[in-house]
């Protein structure tokens, strides 16, 4: 068992985990086919695969689903109230939903160099594509155990998570 | 299970009725009045508890909501469609666990 978030790879095989940088997810937004060529809008972000690693292993899947990842300082760019003294403490305790922070890969002791993940984006592409991308961006990180497990459970309790119409009162 | 509270130093914004003088200016007198105004006070402070509570509940709420952040970069490519087809479903095989 490790003790650091992230181990570097260079192999073309994809696992849960894998940090992919500078992914390109096409937006389709007219859903009438044409002829012509057609100018589309691409997005780029760096992307976190969410697809169990057996699945990605054994060919059983044609899509990689991936989510956006983010250096904090980023996110505090849009999120304004993330600047705030102790918002950060309240995701790295796993009190926001949709948000999973990971140690940085090269600076895991400094937190401002922490990474955050939104699992509210979920982006599916073809695998091919993943495969290739990958093997074009050389060396990458690769999460870790039980870093791994930790970030696969915090996404799968954000999309099992139900709404409910009432609760039971607050106990005083 | 602890209660909520006002952090200190924070200031919730709602307004409290009844501030300021509210006795003096007050009709009643002698010890029905006081007994009335002790009520009154309790009264005062538990809904002022509540309220507390309510406020302390929206900034959480507030505070812990966030916007997805754009890409990094975007820009337009020039594509042509190939219809393949209606997509078919993968094949599952049952005897591979």
């Amino acid at each position: 068992m490790s003790n650091s978030y992230w181990v570097q790879v260079n192999e073309p095989t994809l696992r849960q985990g894998d940090y992919l940088r500078d992914c390109r997810v096409p937006r389709f937004l007219d859903p009438s086919v044409k002829s012509v060529p057609e100018d589309i809008p691409v997005d780029e972000y760096d992307l976190i695969v969410l697809t169990q690693s057996c699945d990605l292993d054994h060919d059983r899947i044609r899509l990689v689903a991936m989510c956006p990842i983010f250096p904090i300082a980023e996110f505090e760019k849009v999120n304004t109230d993330f600047q705030k003294k102790g918002k950060w403490n309240e995701v790295r305790k796993g009190r926001v939903e949709g948000l999973h922070m990971l140690g940085s890969p090269l600076n895991p002791d400094n937190n401002r160099e922490a990474l955050v993940v939104d699992f509210r984006e979920i982006y599916s592409l073809p695998f091919e594509y993943f495969i290739k991308h990958a093997q074009q961006l050389g060396p990458r990180f690769r999460l870790e155990s039980p870093f791994l497990e930790h970030f696969s459970q915090t996404f799968a309790r954000f999309f099992m998570r139900v709404g409910l119409p009432s609760s039971i009162p607050e106990f005083q | 299970m602890p209660n909520l509270s006002v952090l200190p130093g924070r200031k919730p914004s709602f307004d409290v009725p009844l501030t300021g003088n509210w006795r003096t200016n007050s009709p009643f007198q002698g010890s029905a009045a006081r007994d009335f105004y002790e009520f009154a006070e309790k009264v005062l402070e538990d809904w002022f508890d509540t309220c507390a509570q309510v406020y302390v509940l929206r900034e959480v709420n507030q505070d812990l909501s966030y916007r997805s952040l754009p890409p990094k970069r975007s820009f337009t490519s020039s594509v042509r469609y190939h219809l393949r087809g209606r997509g078919e479903p993968l094949p599952y095989s049952l005897d591979d666990e």
